[in-house]
């Protein structure tokens, strides 16, 4: 192969790597985007398409990398939130309470994600609470802390300095709350402290 | 590099289209490069047409994202390519579902405690092109066609609190999915009456 092949090759193939950086980032982008682009209220952010055979290729990708195997919104409603009600990114280096009053739905659970979409690991293997299992106020509302230290009554243990998410999830809602889901009162994430290393 | 103008023009719509054909290339293939994983952990975590119960999960699990800890999760991988399936399961005291996802991860069917009508879900599972004999669909509750010939199933039972273990180990144990329609068993003094 003389000069000139040689500098056709390596055109061809700087050119196939442009394409494929260009192509995957891109589609890595857009399927962000795509969940990013939901229904949101407050904090929560909310799919209705998640789960559905209605969803698109971008959605069917976005469900793909941070939802897989969900279930359709009849079934149950996965709410994520990444920030506190205050717009600040949800972070093991402050301590959260998570407040909020039974919805009409048959049951329900909030858990804590690291950045990698599985359970935070801690020495009490609590990662959640439901419905049926967590103290409530006398009025039954219930509160419940999300922090790397130590709380007393309902507590989350996440770690400390890294990113976590929330999944509030809503089994079997009434038609009512889904079709209100974008203004129902949803539990309220207040940013109770910041922790200094 | 292209040296002249024209050149340079011919190259940025070749790189273009390229990246254009890579992006839907991904954004449509990279559900079933998932699901081709989650067969993948699914036959290691349940197996094939044969249904497996799972521990409650915990941090140490690293199959699929986002796994609910308050679910004992039950299910296999399903392959139809011999024929349909045969699936029956006690109904407990609590929420339970069953979903089914196809290879593109649409989630095709779901069924939960309070839509089964009396004490067992009995379900036939057939491929995308099986014929169903009416002999067969007399047996079954529900004659459920999938999408795609490989897909998962996942039985999803809420335990709301640790009381609820012990019965609903013994109802999720007693689930039954085969090649041929089960003979009428007796059903255990648990579950829905």
């Amino acid at each position: 192969m003389g000069n000139w092949g040689v500098a056709a090759f390596f055109s061809l193939l700087l050119s196939l790597v442009f394409a494929l950086v260009i192509g995957i980032a891109s589609a890595w982008w857009a399927t962000a985007r795509t969940f990013r682009s939901s229904v949101r209220n407050g904090p929560w952010l909310y799919n209705p398409l998640v789960g559905s055979q209605a969803a698109n290729a971008y959605l069917r990708a976005a469900i793909a990398k941070i939802g897989l195997l969900a279930l359709d919104k009849s079934e149950a409603v996965y709410l994520i939130a990444t920030q506190d009600n205050d717009g600040n990114p949800l972070s093991g280096s402050a301590t959260y309470r998570i407040e909020g009053t039974d919805l009409a739905t048959r049951w329900w659970s909030l858990t804590a994600y690291g950045a990698d979409c599985f359970l935070v690991p801690n020495p009490l293997n609590r990662y959640s609470y439901n419905s049926a299992n967590l103290d409530r106020s006398a009025d039954g509302s219930y509160r419940i802390y999300a922090s790397a230290a130590q709380q007393s009554g309902n507590w989350i243990p996440v770690e400390a300095g890294r990113p976590f998410d929330l999944t509030l999830r809503l089994y079997n809602p009434s038609p009512v709350l889904l079709k209100k889901l974008s203004v129902a009162p949803l539990p309220r994430i207040i940013r109770e402290s910041v922790h200094h290393a | 590099m292209p040296e002249s103008l024209s050149s340079l023009v011919i190259w940025l719509v070749g790189v273009i289209a390229l990246s254009i054909a890579i992006h839907a290339a991904v954004v449509f293939f990279y559900p079933y490069l998932v699901m081709t994983f989650a067969f993948r952990e699914g036959l290691r975590q349940f197996g094939r047409n044969t249904i497996t119960h799972s521990e409650r999960p915990t941090a140490a699990y690293r199959g699929v994202v986002r796994p609910s800890p308050d679910l004992s999760y039950s299910g296999c991988v399903y392959d139809l390519s011999e024929g349909p399936l045969y699936l029956r399961a006690i109904v407990p005291n609590t929420y339970m579902s069953l979903s089914m996802y196809a290879n593109n991860t649409d989630n095709f069917f779901r069924i939960n405690d309070l839509e089964i009508e009396g004490p067992e879900l009995k379900i036939m599972l057939i491929g995308p092109s099986d014929a169903v004999t009416h002999t067969a669909v007399s047996r079954m509750s529900q004659v459920v066609r999938s999408p795609s010939t490989k897909g998962i199933l996942l039985f999803r039972y809420f335990q709301g609190d640790e009381l609820q273990t012990e019965e609903l180990e013994h109802i999720r144990h007693q689930t039954v999915i085969s090649r041929l329609p089960q003979p009428e068993y007796a059903l255990p003094s648990v579950g829905r009456r």
